[in-house]
């Protein structure tokens, strides 16, 4: 009888996980499947909080993703009154897809009218996409925004060709690392002052909204900008420097402060070549060109170490793909 | 013996079963977890940062442009140099500028130039490269339009000069840089997606007052996108 006992509770437990196996199985099934009925209640412990979608078409180089094709919604609610959208969103079993883009959504990749196709130091924009709430309740998403770098050697996705994976530059390599310093982006972004700021420093942001409602789309904007010259993160906002240039400061002066610590911090994500005082120098120009203390030679020096790295990211990276993940808990 | 026999294979199986369900609740966890998770995707390309690069004659380095040995005593009263502005990559436009000092009285013009395989006749600037080969240029309309952006007089006023030496005043009137730029934007000519290539002819002229002094200026030529 003493050797039975084991074989019970093993067979108990067995027993058990199976009924948790059905469990799980019953969930994939109600989020895979689009046709369940159920309100709002009852959907609330087995679907999937929201999609993710975006609109209008293609982007220039999507032929380079692996991502598959999102399924089209139509006539999805917005937060702004009467208006709606027609969004391509994961879900139906599709949950990594490509990422739409139109002429105010891009990562320059809109081909439309006589848009600049690609990114260059000077570029910027924004990219939209849309959280589309499938139950009222408050949402509270963690995203990761993460870039994959691609060689030149990289080619349209093909019966031949069925990913790019050797063409990936490792993600620890030093163009990488300048790619996270150069390429940056913020959360905000402000027309008056053309100020960005809540600039997204480790790949992850979050977002929340209180009240979702059931089938409406919410939208959130990332602004992206590779800056032409050091000058716009670290001169002062008002430096006299800028008044002859096309291109200004993009981040306060305020947020300088918290750059500089970051310059020193990371400096591998900034410049190629380290080695030169980069506190001194970044402290020295974000007094300004006026200031009686000015160094042209700290100037200079910040200045050329930043353009080389612009210089080895363009000529070492032939592509780059945005992801934009939800977080799992 | 035979109930051992029984009791061993009833363990067995209940092992077997158990290691299965657990293997089948570890992947169906799995499932569950990947299709919670969303993903957007978009790509686009890297562009290289333009460059810009200035030139002798034939494309040549910047180092083959010779400036020395201007002889005022030349009736002609000038003496013609060619350079070039080019590129790799596709430029929309761009901006030349010109930085010198003041020791002697020359003044700088710029002109577009056309490159010549064969000698053209007069008036054209000859330039051999490093294989030997010449090449011939001559002017192309009239002189570049542009202004100094510190001039008085014939040398430079002091609105630049913390740019130049910052809070250092002792600088000599005539060491003080002229700068000088381009009016209007430059569209490359026969631009296209592997570059373009523009030539230019500076011409350096003096007055019947130059005279050979040992003086000698500093000329810096300088190409900017604009």
């Amino acid at each position: 009888m003493g050797k039975v006992k084991p074989l019970i509770f093993m067979l108990c437990s067995a027993i058990v996980i199976l009924l948790l196996t059905v469990g799980f199985f019953s969930y994939g099934w109600f989020i895979n499947n689009k046709s369940t009925a159920g309100d709002d209640t009852a959907m609330k412990a087995t679907d999937s909080d929201f999609e993710l979608g975006a609109f209008d078409s293609s982007g220039a180089f999507d032929e380079y993703l692996t991502a598959e094709n999102g399924t089209l919604l139509t006539d999805i609610k917005t937060e702004q009154l009467f208006s709606k959208i027609s969004p391509t969103a994961t879900g139906g079993g599709k949950n990594e897809i490509k990422w739409l883009i139109n002429d105010k959504s891009n990562f320059n990749n809109y081909s439309g009218g006589n848009a600049e196709l690609g990114i260059q130091p000077g570029s910027s924009g924004k990219l939209s996409f849309y959280v589309i709430a499938k139950r009222d309740m408050a949402l509270d998403i963690n995203f990761s925004l993460d870039t994959v770098l691609y060689t030149a050697d990289a080619k349209p996705i093909s019966e031949t060709n069925a990913d790019n994976s050797d063409c990936i530059i490792a993600a620890d390599s030093t163009e990488a690392g300048l790619v996270d310093g150069h390429i940056l982006f913020f959360l905000n972004y402000d027309e008056n002052s053309m100020l960005y700021s809540d600039r997204i420093t480790d790949g992850s942001f979050v977002f929340s909204k209180p009240d979702a409602k059931a089938g409406t789309a919410y939208r959130v904007d990332i602004y992206w900008v590779w800056p032409y010259v050091a000058d716009q993160l670290i001169l002062p906002q008002n430096d006299g420097c800028f008044t002859s240039k096309e291109y200004g400061k993009i981040i306060s002066d305020a947020d300088t402060e918290a750059f500089k610590t970051e310059l020193v911090n990371s400096p591998e994500r900034y410049f190629a070549d380290t080695a030169f005082d980069i506190a001194a120098a970044a402290e020295n120009m974000s007094k300004g060109t006026a200031s009686p203390n000015f160094n042209m030679e700290y100037y200079n020096k910040l200045n050329a170490r930043w353009n080389e790295a612009d210089q080895l990211i363009g000529k070492s990276v032939g592509f780059i793909e945005l992801q934009v993940t939800n977080v799992l808990p | 013996m035979k109930s051992n026999f029984l009791k061993s294979n009833i363990r067995r199986a209940v092992i077997a079963v158990t290691a299965a369900v657990v293997m089948i609740a570890g992947s169906a966890t799995a499932y569950a977890w990947f299709t919670n998770q969303r993903r957007l995707a978009t790509i686009t390309k890297v562009n290289s940062p333009t460059v810009l690069a200035i030139g002798a004659g034939a494309k040549e380095s910047s180092l083959n442009i010779d400036m020395g040995g201007i002889d005022v005593e030349d009736e002609s009263g000038k003496k013609d140099f060619v350079f070039s502005v080019y590129s790799d990559e596709s430029v929309e436009k761009y901006k030349l500028q010109i930085a010198h000092t003041t020791n002697i009285d020359f003044v700088y013009t710029v002109y577009k130039a056309v490159e010549h395989t064969s000698d053209p006749g007069n008036d054209r600037v000859e330039y051999t490269a490093e294989n030997g080969n010449v090449y011939y240029y001559t002017k192309s309309g009239g002189a570049i339009p542009g202004s100094y952006l510190n001039q008085s007089g014939k040398i430079a006023d002091k609105s630049l000069h913390d740019k130049s030496y910052g809070g250092y005043n002792r600088v000599q009137e005539n060491a003080e840089p002229l700068y000088w730029q381009t009016a209007d934007v430059i569209q490359p000519a026969n631009n296209n997606l592997s570059g373009f290539l523009d030539y230019y002819i500076l011409e350096i002229s003096w007055s019947d007052d130059a005279v050979n002094n040992k003086e000698t200026d500093m000329v810096y030529l300088t190409a900017g996108i604009a």
